[in-house]
């Protein structure tokens, strides 16, 4: 188990490097500087610029730099908001974005697996058809359109919740519902699935021999098998989450990391999305690692081996 | 003579099992229907209608859908027909969903199949290049492209295409590994068919089922990629005009225009809807796995 975890720890390594450097070169290799947006630049200015920023120096030398900076925090500054580094910029954003991405996370789980339970007991009677329908249509609706619609409805025909921003109460409120229906759907499908397999299993028969009661069997002897696909998704899951924020953020408002991400793609503010790259590689990695550890503690046939 | 007739037989019926499945399956038939539908609507709805994409039409300005003035879907704040440019826009994100597939497909069967058939030392490198490029993030790795491309939306999609190739060879990979094992695959060896001759007749088609059920799963993924860059302002730029570039100018006309928003999004939604179905049924129909 202990080996299992550093050998996994070590692999993080590799990875996160061809992340670095692939984003890096990329960066460099593409046309057109990030000065080039601004206002006609004198080549004396843009070439003042290139020292400022250490761009005037071999390729090489600017990555081993920009390495062992981010070996200690450091991201460098931002290409637009000069008063800011990169370290600033994501050091305000990720609060917002994790309590959004947690919140998310939490009530897909709770909802997604409540729901699958319900309709994989209920295999293939009215109630589960209507409820994979919803499930499909979930899936299938991109939370591009869900949001400025729930927005539509709860915020300008309402006045319930706030349109935008954080500053009102009950702003995380439909930022974090458009974020989750996916999610929500996704879990739901995926636990229904596995607990129509796991209550086919000879052990659910002798309970149900026994006359155990339905909460019973479901809660104590279904639920805990039926979960391993869930384990085994949230990697993606998170994966989902952090894609979908970025756009949930975007409609909404939100100051989080996800936003800063779109404005420096949009801005070729190369510095911030190579930030916030690395940072959102970093935290897939790291979760799929709990998320295989989960699975191989939860698994007591992997854990022998 | 006979034994020709029946090798012909032999041959052709796991394709007929996987066609007699998926017509069972009536969501996926249905599903099926309804993609024809929209595709052929986006072939030619543009071409039989009265309006141009980027027409104006200076007497509607944001109207409502309305049959009385050929505005199905009502038209823009610029006064542009919706119908038509939700059916243009079809057929742009189309187009690219099937560029970045047909990427994916070249680059994930080849690769797929060499690592599966030399196997050893060569497939075990080759996996855990795949697993490393499996962490990183996906759409991150998108808009890193749009940076770099910038304007160039077929470069882009093409390099989408070229990140989306992993699932498919890892699927091609194992896939290959157990056919090799096969014993059908043993009796051509054991008759005297050469290795190219058992690669080209015996394990390619085999693979074709798995490759087709998971190009169906590719184009959904990628439509929502385009959808979500163009969403974003990275993708398709004006004049273009793609399913992703309509709702976000629905998403900011919301309040006064729901049309613009709801009549892409259900396009959308309903080409992402039919494609997975069609998807699941293939996979039931040409998994062996599935067979009971």
């Amino acid at each position: 188990m202990i080996a299992f975890i550093i050998r996994r720890l070590i692999f993080m390594v590799p990875t996160l490097f061809v992340v670095i450097a692939v984003t890096f070169m990329l960066m460099h290799a593409a046309p057109g500087g990030p000065f080039d947006r601004e206002q006609q630049l004198t080549p004396e200015a843009e070439a003042e610029l290139n020292i400022h920023y250490g761009l005037n120096k071999p390729l090489v030398s600017q990555f081993t730099q920009y390495l062992g900076g981010v070996l200690h925090g450091d991201f460098g500054p931002s290409f637009r908001y000069k008063e800011y580094s990169v370290r600033d910029l994501i050091g305000q954003g990720l609060p917002v974005s994790a309590q959004l991405g947690i919140q998310a996370l939490m009530l897909a789980l709770i909802f997604g697996i409540s729901i699958g339970l319900y309709a994989g007991y209920n295999r293939n009677k009215f109630s589960d058809s209507i409820i994979m329908g919803f499930a499909m249509i979930g899936i299938a609706v991109p939370n591009f359109v869900v949001a400025p619609m729930l927005a539509l409805v709860f915020a300008v025909w309402l006045h319930w919740l706030p349109v935008s921003g954080l500053d009102a109460p009950g702003a995380m409120i439909l930022p974090t519902i458009s974020l989750v229906l996916p999610q929500i759907a996704a879990v739901a499908r995926l636990t229904r699935g596995s607990v129509i397999e796991v209550l086919q299993q000879n052990y659910i028969r002798t309970a149900r021999a026994k006359a155990m009661p339905t909460h019973v069997i479901l809660l104590r002897h279904a639920l805990k098998p039926s979960l391993m696909p869930i384990v085994s998704y949230l990697g993606p899951a998170a994966a989902n989450l952090l894609t979908g924020s970025v756009v949930i953020e975007v409609i909404f408002g939100l100051p989080g990391i996800g936003r800063y991400f779109v404005q420096g793609a949009l801005n070729r503010d190369y510095t911030l999305v190579l930030g916030v790259i690395i940072v959102y590689a970093t935290l897939l990695i790291v979760l799929n690692l709990l998320a295989d550890l989960i699975y191989s503690w939860l698994d007591p046939r992997l854990r022998m081996s | 003579m006979t034994t020709e007739t029946i090798n012909i037989k032999k041959s052709r019926s796991a394709y007929d099992d996987a066609k007699r499945r998926f017509l069972a399956n009536r969501a996926a038939v249905a599903a099926l229907f309804i993609l024809i539908t929209i595709i052929i609507l986006a072939i030619c709805a543009p071409i039989f209608s009265k309006y141009g994409f980027d027409e104006i039409d200076w007497n509607a300005f944001s109207a409502p859908p309305s049959l009385a003035s050929g505005h199905l879907f009502g038209t823009d704040t610029s006064g542009r027909d919706l119908f038509v440019r939700t059916m243009v826009g079809a057929r742009l994100s189309m187009s690219l969903a099937l560029l970045a597939t047909f990427v994916a497909l070249l680059i994930g069967v080849t690769y797929g199949a060499i690592a599966g058939l030399l196997g050893g030392y060569v497939d075990q490198l080759m996996m855990r290049i795949v697993d490393v490029l499996y962490a990183l993030p996906f759409m991150f790795i998108v808009i890193l492209l749009t940076v770099i491309f910038g304007k160039h939306i077929w470069l882009i999609f093409m390099g989408v295409g070229a990140v989306e190739w992993l699932t498919m060879a890892r699927i091609v990979r194992s896939q290959t590994m157990a056919l090799k094992e096969r014993e059908f695959i043993e009796a051509a060896h054991a008759i005297g068919a050469s290795k190219s001759r058992i690669l080209i007749r015996h394990i390619i088609p085999n693979l074709l089922g798995i490759v087709i059920v998971y190009a169906t799963l590719t184009v959904p993924q990628v439509i929502m990629a385009e959808s979500f860059l163009s969403f974003l302002g990275l993708g398709v730029q004006e004049p273009l005009t793609s399913w992703g570039v309509l709702i976000k100018e629905g998403a900011t006309e919301i309040e006064t225009s729901k049309w613009l928003l709801i009549y892409p999004g259900l396009f959308l939604a309903t080409t992402l809807f039919s494609l997975n179905y069609i998807g699941d049924g293939l996979r039931d129909a040409f998994d062996p796995r599935g067979r009971e």
